[in-house]
């Protein structure tokens, strides 16, 4: 059992093996955790949260449910105090799990604790789009976080199932590397990333679909054509939400980019997409996933869409802003 | 102005007491019109309740629901009594998923079966 971590430490030692040869921070350390074995992951993760709560830390763990079993059969008697998330229902839209982990922070950090977490990206038989999505919500901790102290986030990679590719960007998003039971900076590390990825352009619409103009009087003959789209598309039972989050987008334009824009819609595999272009632009990477405040005025909109679709992709820079909804035609349980 | 067409707004006072009816889709289209219908309620200085009736709305977004917020924070700082009443289901659950829940609904009644 490792020693309570002290402050201005980073914590070493330990069963999993993490070293200090890391700097010294104080502040938040996101780190990704390369594992190779479900052994591994199951000794990592076990040692991270032992740790926390031999220091009386708190510590939220969200992984997939199998993990959360395995873990609780190894804690035994330490899980008493750890709180768990299933993170393919949590993480179903990354989107929807920044707030999560704020609403942890808030909880606690009054008490003047350290804090941990354990984030499992939730990747498996994701498209390439939430792949994607997953690498800037990455990004996005950094940002969403950079003020936070003491606040300890791993996030365990499985290097035998997750693309290589995606290992790779690993390394972009997290200050930190562990692997084979070393931890060290990474030197591809910077804190800027989200707001770079921000203004990555998106993929092209497939060839011919049609772009519906639109301005502040066409918002309802929009909600009209959205819900139409999802009737065809078989989304009975959507066929509201997708009118509702066309309705939000489409809003966001007319009030905040510029007064007009485009819509698309169109089918991707299981899921309708719903995409809205202006010439608006928004500078705020971590737009909607701020849990709105009360008396706020406005600034909903993207809060609400984000907590009906299954994935949100924004991207931004002074030409314009293109915010793409997608909507799965299943209610969301994998 | 959008929402004009498809949000049909009426008032009806009885004595003191003025209703608000709201017939369709509650988008950004009805925050002017829904502000100047309470404000013509409150003009009338006797007045000391108003209600805004949902039941007729099939849809509301979260720029209608800042449109009910705002008709609530108007109504309340001018000493009026506030009430919500109809919040059908499928408005009911954009106030959650919006976050209002706590602000718009402590005035709502059920729209019971609707």
């Amino acid at each position: 059992m490792s020693p309570a971590p002290q402050r201005g430490m980073w914590i070493g030692g330990g069963s999993a093996g993490r070293s200090q040869s890391v700097a010294v921070d104080d502040g938040f350390r996101h780190e990704a955790f390369l594992y190779a074995s479900e052994g591994d992951f199951l000794a990592g993760t076990a040692a991270f949260i032992r740790d926390a709560v031999a220091a009386g830390e708190p510590i939220l763990v969200a992984v997939a449910a199998a993990k959360i079993t395995a873990l609780r059969a190894v804690l035994d008697g330490d899980a008493a105090t750890v709180q768990f998330a299933d993170v393919t229902s949590l993480g179903r839209n990354p989107a929807r799990t920044i707030p999560a982990w704020r609403t942890f922070v808030d909880r606690h950090r009054a008490d003047g604790q350290r804090l941990r977490g354990v984030s499992e990206p939730n990747l498996a038989g994701r498209s390439p789009d939430e792949l994607v999505e997953w690498r800037h919500h990455e990004a996005l901790l950094n940002e969403a976080f950079a003020d936070t102290a003491a606040f300890w986030l791993l996030c365990p990679y499985d290097m035998a199932a997750v693309d290589a590719s995606l290992i790779d960007r690993a390394h972009d998003t997290h200050a930190v590397i562990d692997r084979a039971g070393q931890s060290r900076p990474s030197r591809r590390f910077s804190g800027a990333d989200a707001t770079a990825l921000f203004q990555e352009p998106l993929l092209e619409p497939p060839a011919g679909v049609a772009g519906h103009e639109f301005g502040a009087d066409e918002l309802g003959s929009m909600r009209r054509i959205a819900t139409r789209q999802a009737l065809a598309a078989g989304m009975a039972e959507r066929a509201t939400d997708v009118a509702l989050v066309t309705g939000e987008l489409i809003t966001n334009s007319v009030r905040h980019g510029g007064g007009r824009g485009v819509l698309r819609l169109w089918r991707q595999a299981a899921t309708l997409v719903c995409e809205v272009c202006d010439r608006g632009h928004v500078v705020d990477p971590l737009i909607g996933r701020r849990r709105p405040v009360d008396g706020q005025v406005g600034g909903r909109g993207l809060w609400v869409v984000n907590q009906i679709c299954d994935l949100l992709q924004v991207r931004s820079s002074p030409s314009g802003t293109t915010v793409r909804a997608h909507i799965s035609s299943d209610d969301g349980t994998p | 102005m959008g929402g004009q067409e498809i949000l049909v707004i009426s008032s009806h006072r009885e004595a003191t007491h003025v209703v608000i009816t709201l017939v369709g889709e509650l988008d950004m289209g009805g925050t002017e019109p829904l502000a100047a219908e309470v404000q013509n309620a409150l003009s009338e200085p006797t007045t000391d309740a108003l209600e805004i009736d949902m039941r007729g709305v099939s849809f509301a977004d979260s720029a209608g629901l800042q449109a009910i917020l705002a008709a609530q924070d108007t109504t309340q700082l001018a000493g009026v009594a506030f009430r919500l009443v109809g919040v059908s289901p499928v408005v009911s659950r954009v106030i959650h998923l919006a976050g209002v829940d706590h602000l718009l609904l402590p005035t709502a009644e059920d729209a019971g079966s609707s």
